[in-house]
């Protein structure tokens, strides 16, 4: 499924779709467009999760800066594959996880495929846990 | 730093296994979807496919593998007609139209309805 600007404005927490191309780019929040068509970028499922757990941030008050820094942290082609999984039914949750300390060069996808790895994780981190696969599932589904 | 005995996350090998791993059950599917098509083409269709409707490679060649006989016929009348549509119906799983215009064809794919550009297959002549 293809997302437009709106939908990942909307799961952000944007004010409207002008602002999230504007904070987007101020801020070089990793949303990346697979295609355009018009002046319409059209963007994939991966991007519409980082915008569910970029929304999910901005909810707990932090600030885009630091947003777009935690969101560096996930890494997009672990995220991509298990977003892939998800939509082929091969696991039925994804969830981002944000370290504080660990990031991509310690081999910290920071993406995780089920609960009981979330919760083993936590046993031994401190991580901000993001549920995005129920997000996007009820988003395709159209109730969200 | 933390230690942690075994990775509980999806490390970048493993995502890249697993996509590799679905990649090459995609094009098998394609393969016997599409057996008079060479390899390359087929290879393209899949990653204009995955691209242009945001799904993952396995939904992608199925949504192919289903629709191939008509996927075919349409790509015969290549230069006559952009690509072709594939479009959610309540009466049938998917009805395939033929797109004279590339640009309207583009407009119209959505969570829906499924564009193929005939003209991002030509690398795979």
């Amino acid at each position: 499924m293809i997302f437009l600007s709106a939908d990942l404005a909307m799961a952000g927490r944007f004010a409207s779709t002008e602002a999230f191309a504007t904070e987007t780019s101020k801020h070089a929040l990793p949303f990346r467009p697979v295609a355009k068509v018009g002046t319409s970028n059209r963007f994939a499922a991966v991007d519409y999760c980082l915008a569910v757990a970029a929304g999910h941030l901005r909810g707990f008050g932090m600030a885009l800066p630091a947003v777009a820094r935690l969101l560096e942290r996930i890494d997009r082609t672990a995220l991509t594959t298990a977003v892939s999984q998800f939509q082929d039914g091969e696991v039925s949750e994804v969830y981002v996880g944000m370290s504080a300390i660990l990031d991509q060069e310690d081999d910290f996808s920071a993406v995780f495929t089920s609960r009981t790895a979330v919760a083993d994780a936590l046993a031994d981190l401190d991580l901000i846990v993001i549920s995005v696969g129920d997000r996007l599932e009820r988003r395709v589904k159209g109730i969200a | 730093m933390t230690a942690v005995s075994a990775p509980l996350w999806m490390t970048r090998d493993a995502a890249d296994n697993l996509a590799a791993q679905a990649r090459r059950a995609a094009l098998e599917t394609l393969a016997a979807a599409l057996p008079a098509w060479p390899a390359e083409r087929r290879d393209a269709l899949l990653r204009a496919s995955q691209a242009a409707w945001g799904v993952s490679a396995v939904t992608a060649a199925g949504l192919i593998a289903g629709n191939a006989s008509a996927i075919t016929a349409a790509y015969s009348l290549k230069g006559k007609v952009a690509g072709v549509l594939l479009m959610t119906s309540p009466d049938a799983p998917l009805v395939v139209v033929a797109v004279s215009s590339a640009s309207v064809g583009a407009r119209l794919n959505a969570h829906d309805a499924y564009w193929i550009d005939f003209s991002h297959l030509e690398a795979g002549k």
